[in-house]
């Protein structure tokens, strides 16, 4: 057990449902799923495509919600720092995507016309408004500097996306995840789009960013080696929680 | 904050943004140039009258009034009046060179005076110039080269000469070598050398007979006496000393002016004692007694008269101003004079500003421009459209980054902001751009007005139409801001649904957007 288990947890999901409607079609995405991630804890959430996992992601995220029900709690509760997401207003909520979490995904998602600085910087002018971050400028440039340094990417400030590898746009991802310093870090299938190489050297910058144990990070993939990296790994399966691992490599080796 | 930096990079890096900017631009030009010229022509038209007859003109048309001096010391003696002239206007039939006729109004008129009121003095045609006019661009005006080329009369020496001719509206009698009164006529008025409408271009083919180098025509008039009784036509023949281009279609084309002591000897308006013959038969038999009855001539003393007298304000009175002080004048004029001998004609003196004798036309303008702005305006709706429609599009594409925006923490009403920020600077550039052009536009619209005649043949301004033989080349800033303002909304209107459609996207969905 890793030291910080008796911890609570900074994130946690209680038996949460979600489902789509494709058409005329229901389709339960998940079905009860529960999940807790310590503060400081390295989490993968493993499971095949269609398992669930993205979106419990996006669910941990504020990016969407769990399935509502009236005068009940059917979809089960998504909790940070204890506090659920789904009593947080609109505006809170854009706030604790902002500031509390940062997210990473399979498919890099950056801005095509901004430059790879303009792409870290937008996440603090978003967090900050236009006055808040002319105020802290030179402060929040500086750590999207350090940030794109400590990934590698110090020589390509000026670049647009188009004009990097896939590992390297995924890296610039990361950088722009940690710009407002979150809490938490969510990464949607970070290295699935990349050779070993480009994802290994990935799985190094996230590993890297942990801050000496400071920062959770809950990484979804399919791929049991990379999950290997985190501290503790949860597989999910047709939307259930169906096994709760022992600690994964990194994080064993920490933990010992 | 990040709204500007992607504002800045999508209207930089595409190519869909610009193509709105450019409809912004087209339709807010299209809008301003025709409010311009319309607009101008509409003030042109309402200024106008003051070039050729002051701000306000009293007058008893038809058989005139007397103690028209009185009036005029009585106008000129009020602190918001500058100047009165008096005027005989009447109806007459000029006989040109080979037998042709021409109408005119013929304004009989007291040169000094009539200066003071109106721009007469400038409307002048045949005066030195130094540099050849707008579309003389071979230099074949006469006037660029020695009047004396052109003029073998006495009293010419000179361009300056011919201006004071027409200044003063006398020529010299050859014979006598007297002053005598001459007549300047409106440009267009005998026909000559006007190949195209409002283009006046004078050639020395016509040297021989053009009317103002020592051509004569013969003024017809059909007088009335102070009963309105029509008297025998009464003709004279008079040296055209200059001729009159106020770019003023009707007054160009249909008008002669000459001096007022000449027209009131032609239609008996000048003081004096007067025969008047009786009517009918002289000769009657009285029914009763059987006896025949004598009617014999009757001599009268009558003030002399005219027709109109036209009143100048001070500059930069207001127009209802200048009527009032007029109107104050002229009651008291008619209070003093009304008792005396034909002092019942002043009763019948009425008073009207330029804009009220020509309201029915103007009226007819106002609306036209009303129309013409209504139906540009509502055309332009197609900005909005095509706005709305490129933004849609845009949304769609971009559907990817909204998703990115919102998971980087962008509320919904930010994302709404971009894009209505976006649509708003699309709308100051094209509103810019649009008021750039149509500035360019109007500031040359004579030039391409001209080259469109010249190259294509296409003459769209027709002077005798629209009354001025140039088209109004001001743009009215105020016109330009309201225009510019609102091709700026319609850009951000045009955005509205798109913005709110980017933001009530689902972040999730938008994120897996292909």
């Amino acid at each position: 057990m890793s030291k910080r288990d008796d911890q609570t947890p900074i994130l946690e999901a209680r038996d949460v449902r979600k489902t789509y409607r494709l058409g005329r079609v229901d389709v339960p995405v998940l079905k009860g799923a529960s999940i807790t991630a310590a503060p400081g804890e390295w989490l993968a959430i493993l499971g095949a495509s269609g398992s669930g996992k993205s979106t419990m992601l996006h669910l941990l995220g504020g990016l969407d919600r769990p399935d509502s029900s009236r005068g009940g709690n059917k979809g089960g509760e998504i909790l940070y720092k204890g506090q659920p997401l789904r009593r947080m207003g609109a505006r809170r909520l854009d706030r604790y995507r902002a500031a509390d979490v940062g997210f990473v995904f399979q498919f890099y998602h950056l801005l095509p016309e901004l430059t790879v600085m303009e792409n870290v910087l937008i996440g603090a002018m978003v967090l900050h408004g236009r006055l808040g971050y002319r105020k802290r400028r030179d402060e929040i440039r500086a750590r999207a500097e350090g940030l794109l340094e400590r990934v590698g990417l110090s020589e390509r400030l000026r670049h647009r996306p188009v004009e990097l590898s896939g590992g390297e746009r995924q890296r610039v991802a990361v950088a722009r995840a940690l710009v407002n310093d979150p809490g938490v870090l969510l990464a949607d299938e970070p290295t699935g789009n990349l050779d070993r190489a480009s994802g290994g050297e990935v799985l190094e910058s996230i590993a890297s960013m942990r801050d000496e144990g400071r920062r959770t990070i809950v990484m979804v993939t399919h791929d049991a080696t990379v999950a290997a990296r985190a501290d503790r790994v949860i597989e999910l399966r047709d939307g259930l929680v169906v096994q709760k691992s022992a600690l994964g490599g990194v994080g064993r080796a920490a933990a010992v | 904050m990040y709204q500007g930096l992607l504002t800045r990079k999508y209207l930089t890096r595409k190519i869909m943004p610009l193509l709105s900017a450019v409809a912004v631009a087209l339709c807010t030009a299209m809008v301003l140039v025709t409010w311009s010229v319309m607009g101008g022509f509409l003030n042109t038209l309402l200024t106008s009258g003051r070039a050729m007859m002051g701000d306000v003109k009293i007058e008893v048309s038809g058989v005139g009034f007397p103690y028209y001096n009185d009036l005029i010391e009585r106008l000129e003696a009020h602190p918001d009046l500058v100047a009165a002239a008096p005027a005989v206007e009447w109806f007459g039939q000029i006989g040109l060179p080979y037998g042709r006729v021409a109408q005119a109004a013929v304004w009989g008129v007291d040169p000094e005076r009539y200066a003071r009121v109106t721009h007469y003095s400038d409307a002048l045609h045949w005066r030195p110039i130094d540099t050849p006019t707008r579309r003389d661009t071979e230099g074949a005006d006469p006037r660029l080269g020695p009047a004396s080329e052109y003029f073998t009369g006495p009293g010419v020496r000179s361009w300056d000469s011919v201006l004071q001719r027409g200044l003063s509206l006398t020529a010299i009698d050859e014979r006598t070598n007297e002053p005598v009164p001459g007549i300047a006529l409106g440009i267009r008025l005998s026909g000559q050398s006007r190949p195209r409408p409002g283009w006046y271009e004078p050639t020395s083919r016509f040297a021989e007979d053009f009317l103002p180098f020592g051509g004569r025509v013969t003024l017809v008039v059909l007088p009335s006496d102070s009963q309105g009784r029509m008297i025998e036509p009464r003709a004279r023949i008079v040296q055209v000393v200059n001729e009159i281009q106020s770019g003023i279609a009707q007054v160009d084309g249909q008008t002669a002016i000459t001096r007022i002591d000449l027209m009131q000897d032609l239609l008996g308006m000048r003081g004096g004692e007067r025969v008047i013959e009786p009517g009918g038969f002289r000769v009657d038999v009285d029914p009763v007694t059987g006896e025949e009855r004598f009617f014999a001539p009757v001599t009268v003393s009558e003030p002399s008269r005219v027709t109109t007298v036209f009143v100048r304000g001070r500059d930069g009175i207001s127009l209802d101003k200048i009527v009032a002080a007029t109107r104050e004048a002229t009651e008291a004029f008619i209070h003093a004079n009304s008792s005396r001998p034909q002092g019942g004609l002043l009763r019948y003196l009425t008073l009207a500003t330029w804009e009220e004798i020509n309201a029915q036309f103007v009226a007819a303008v106002k609306k036209e421009i009303g129309l013409v702005l209504f139906l540009f305006s509502f055309i332009s709706l197609t900005a909005v459209f095509l706005v709305w429609s490129i933004f849609w599009s845009m949304v769609n594409e971009k559907t990817k980054d909204i998703g990115i925006l919102r998971a980087i923490g962008a509320s919904r009403r930010g994302v709404a902001w971009l894009w209505l920020r976006y649509a708003l600077s699309i709308g100051v550039v094209g509103s810019a751009l649009g008021l750039a052009i149509s500035y360019l536009i109007v500031r040359n619209i004579n030039e391409i007005h001209d080259w469109m005649d010249t190259a294509l043949g296409l003459s769209i301004w027709d002077p005798s139409i629209y009354l001025f033989a140039k088209i109004p080349d001001e743009v009215d800033p105020l016109h330009a801001a309201v225009v510019g303002l609102g091709g700026v909304l319609a850009a951000v209107f045009g955005a509205m649904v798109p913005a709110i459609r980017a933001a009530r996207m689902d972040p999730v969905r938008a994120l897996r957007f292909e």
